[in-house]
């Protein structure tokens, strides 16, 4: 199979749990090389990994600020240097946390409006930039809307406003919670983010920071594999590169 | 005290409010000791420790009647209690409130003194460190001796001010006691038992006593702040020697827009220590009063009262300023060591001349004769301004016992400095400089980040009948402890490498000065002791143990201030949505 030769790298950092689901999606689903990238260790050779995942979790348990303390960690100036280079990263959950935390993506997160965890399926349309060149939506159509599940505390997308506007402009906000039928309003808002912000692009679009998991719906038998289409997006990018 | 020397976090301890605060204090130990041997019943206690209060208007307009204020007091005090009332001030005297509670207001003053001090002990040991290697002249009767550091000088200071801080803490030790005895200190109204319960309860000893708490102990005390003020005021003494025109070896900060004088714009003046010289007289006259409350008629009289209500509140409320104005004098002065070392050629060598005798004597010159030699030399060096090398050189006695090479190797200014390290290394082991520094930053959501947690709060006082809060914003309050040798060795470590360079040009212009000295003189020497400043930085090597002190005194606050600056940008707070903000201790 050709799949054997892409190599993803998925960090683990303490209080990292969503690392196994990744691995065991990216592995038995999508049948790819997979690497743990240790907090702990660094790493120069960029040509290793065709993309990279910063899983969903606690690091640190969420001391100081949501994915602070994992941002400021040594894999992560690795993986600074790895984005520089233009290799593909995706952050989920957490994952998302630690690439704002560090500086790759812009804006903060703050507790959810509701002040409580919330762990549901969610709605997201696919609002931002979609063409070819976008790893991570080059298979999905302009506007999908995918199903997916949530599991955080802290995902209450914030930036200031001229910041937001600029993202909206750059069509760098990939995906928006909305509604079955795909209507964005605060109703389908599971956090309170500014403009039902669910998922976002870095300026040069190698770098997703996703609050939804899509590892916890690549599978029918999970009741979605709407999940899917994001990681084959990603494959089918890199073997076509 | 006035307005103009008064520093709120002192003079609060003195507001009429802290002193009905303690005097209820006292007498709610004594209801509690009371309850506690089984005199007040347990719900008439709890009735009293939760209604208990007083206020302050009230209580002077009572007074203007009774004419009593712990009688004003406590009708005030009743007011809010209600009937169980009856069980406060049972069996008590006035004098057992009011100078228990004295006790505990002029401790707690003292406390606050005390952290003060060892802020002034810290910034002139920092001082120290960093002049530890400055040559200037040594002055006995205020003529030039023989050559000292600055550093040396400040290091005295340290010492005498860590010897002010432990007769404050004697002072802390003293003052820790209080009386509840009644009328005449006999317990016939009041059981021991009580005393030693209530004392307990507010942290004081019990002493014997008659009416009162007997006035050596507050003496003490005066004591205690006098003779701080009068450390205070030798460093601040110091500072205007040196600030003389003739001298200019160091000086106040002088600020932008300060003005010296109205008559004369190009005055800089030492304003601070003359401010602090004036000062430390007050702390020194009060103590003369406090002394004189020691003595009174029999089991008391009220003759002492007037005048602590006026020394007491001075007295802490001055040594207080002092403290604070020297802490900004030490922090702030400015150090001319240019000037330090010029002075020190204005006596054209004849500070080595003991030098000259001891090797004279050594060679073999009678005492008598050596002396007799060296002194008219000195002397006519002055007198003609004349090298004193040169004329030992030309002097046809002194020749016999000395080359010319040994006269030159005698004008060494580094023989003077020889046991710096070591005078260092013992007062520092003595009086060891707090080796960390505690810092609080607090982090905040900024104003329009909306705040969950704050909504949250909010909605639960107001439901808990909180009605009249509007807004709650929840934030972090984050305590650090910053080791200052482990912190010192890290900026040197980034420091030595642009260092490095300059070290290496130095030596460099060391060694051609050397070169090019062929007669040297005493002058030379001197100037080159710039060299002896800037080798004993680079050269670390022969400092072993020492340079951990180096490094403490390396730190000043400022660069710390940075640092947490930077901490608390980078990481401890998210810039997007946080404020913080940063207080050192």
């Amino acid at each position: 199979m050709e799949n054997k030769k892409i190599n993803a790298g998925v960090t683990v950092f303490p209080g990292s749990n969503c690392d196994i689901d990744v691995y065991y999606a990216l592995k038995d689903v999508f049948n790819l090389n997979v690497t743990f990238l240790w907090h702990k260790d660094e790493f120069h050779n960029f040509k290793k990994y065709d993309f990279i995942v910063i899983p969903g979790g606690f690091s640190y348990g969420d001391y100081l600020r949501a994915g602070a303390l994992a941002a400021r960690s040594r894999v992560m100036e690795s993986i600074k240097d790895y984005a520089a280079d233009g290799g593909i990263i995706i952050g989920i959950c957490n994952g998302f946390q630690i690439l704002l935390e560090s500086g790759l993506l812009k804006g903060a997160m703050l507790t959810n409006k509701s002040l409580k965890f919330e762990c549901k399926d969610v709605y997201i349309k696919n609002t931002g930039n979609n063409n070819q060149n976008n790893p991570f939506t080059c298979l999905i159509n302009k506007d999908a809307i995918l199903k997916l599940p949530i599991a955080h505390h802290d995902g209450n997308y914030f930036a200031e406003k001229k910041e937001v506007d600029y993202l909206f402009s750059a069509n760098q906000i990939a995906f928006q919670y909305c509604d079955a039928a795909g209507i964005i309003s605060d109703e389908s808002n599971p956090n309170g983010s500014i403009k039902n912000i669910g998922g976002l692009f870095g300026e040069k679009f190698n770098i997703l920071g996703l609050m939804p998991h899509p590892e916890r719906a690549s599978e029918k038998i999970l009741g979605s594999d709407d999940g899917a289409k994001i990681f084959n997006s990603i494959i089918y990018y890199v073997k076509n590169k | 005290m006035i307005e103009r020397y008064s520093l709120p976090e002192i003079s609060d301890i003195w507001s009429l409010k802290n002193k009905y605060n303690t005097w209820l204090k006292v007498e709610l130990a004594v209801c509690s000791a009371y309850n506690k041997i089984g005199k007040i019943p347990d719900k008439s206690t709890e009735n009293i420790l939760k209604n208990a209060r007083f206020d302050v208007a009230e209580i002077e307009e009572t007074e203007k009647i009774t004419k009593h204020d712990v009688i004003a007091f406590l009708t005030n005090v009743a007011k809010y209690v209600g009937e169980d009332s009856r069980y406060i001030h049972l069996g008590l005297t006035s004098s057992d409130v009011g100078d228990t509670s004295f006790s505990l207001l002029f401790r707690q003053a003292l406390n606050l003194i005390l952290s003060k001090a060892e802020s002034l002990a810290e910034s002139l040991a920092q001082k120290a460190l960093k002049y530890k290697h400055t040559p200037m002249m040594g002055r006995t009767h205020g003529i030039h001796a023989e050559p000292i550091t600055f550093g040396f000088k400040l290091l005295i200071f340290y010492e005498e001010i860590n010897r002010g801080i432990y007769r404050l803490k004697q002072a802390v030790e003293t003052v820790s006691c209080g009386k509840l005895s009644g009328a005449v200190g006999t317990f016939a109204n009041v059981p021991p038992e009580v005393e030693k319960i209530a004392l307990e309860i507010l942290d004081l000893k019990p002493l014997l006593s008659n009416q009162i708490i007997q006035r050596d102990i507050y003496a003490e005390c005066f004591y205690a702040l006098a003779s701080l003020g009068a450390s205070c005021e030798k460093i601040a003494l110091e500072m205007r020697h040196l600030m003389r025109t003739e001298v200019s070896e160091a000086e106040e900060s002088f600020s932008a827009g300060q003005k010296g004088s109205s008559a004369m714009p190009h005055k800089k003046n030492p304003i601070v220590s003359e401010n602090i010289c004036g000062l430390s007289r007050v702390l020194r006259s009060n103590l003369m009063s406090a002394l004189e409350d020691i003595a009174l008629w029999h089991e008391r009289d009220i003759s002492h009262s007037s005048v602590e209500r006026i020394i007491t509140p001075d007295s802490t409320i001055l040594a207080y300023y002092i403290l604070h104005q020297l802490i900004n004098l030490v922090d702030n002065m400015v150090v001319h060591e240019d000037k330090m070392l010029k002075n020190m050629q204005l006596t054209k060598g004849v500070i080595f001349s003991q030098k000259v005798l001891l090797a004279l004597i050594d060679k073999g010159m009678l005492r008598e004769d050596a002396y007799a030699i060296v002194q008219k030399l000195a002397h006519q060096a002055i007198q003609t301004e004349t090298e004193f090398v040169i004329l030992l050189k030309n002097n046809a006695d002194v020749l016999k016992y000395l080359k010319e090479d040994e006269i030159k190797n005698l004008f060494d200014i580094n023989y003077y400095y020889k046991n710096i390290d070591c005078i260092f290394e013992r007062s520092l082991s003595l009086f060891p400089i707090p080796d960390s520094y505690k810092a609080v930053v607090k982090v905040t959501l900024k104003d329009e980040v909306l705040d969950p947690q704050g909504k949250a709060v909010l909605s639960v006082l107001k439901s808990s009948g909180f009605n009249n809060i509007e807004d709650v914003r929840v934030g972090k309050h984050i305590e650090l402890t910053i080791h200052k040798e482990k912190q010192c060795k890290r900026k040197e470590e980034e420091n030595n490498a642009a260092d490095n360079n300059a070290a290496d040009n130095n030596a460099a212009d060391n060694n051609a000065a050397g070169n090019n000295a062929a007669g040297n003189n005493a002058v030379d020497k001197i100037e080159k002791n710039n060299k002896y400043n800037s080798d004993n930085r680079g050269n670390k090597k022969h400092h072993g143990k020492n340079s951990n002190n180096q490094n403490i005194g390396k730190l000043d606050k400022e660069l710390l201030g940075k640092e947490l600056k930077d901490i608390s940008e980078k990481i401890l707070s998210n810039p997007l949505i946080e404020n913080f903000e940063i207080e050192i201790k």
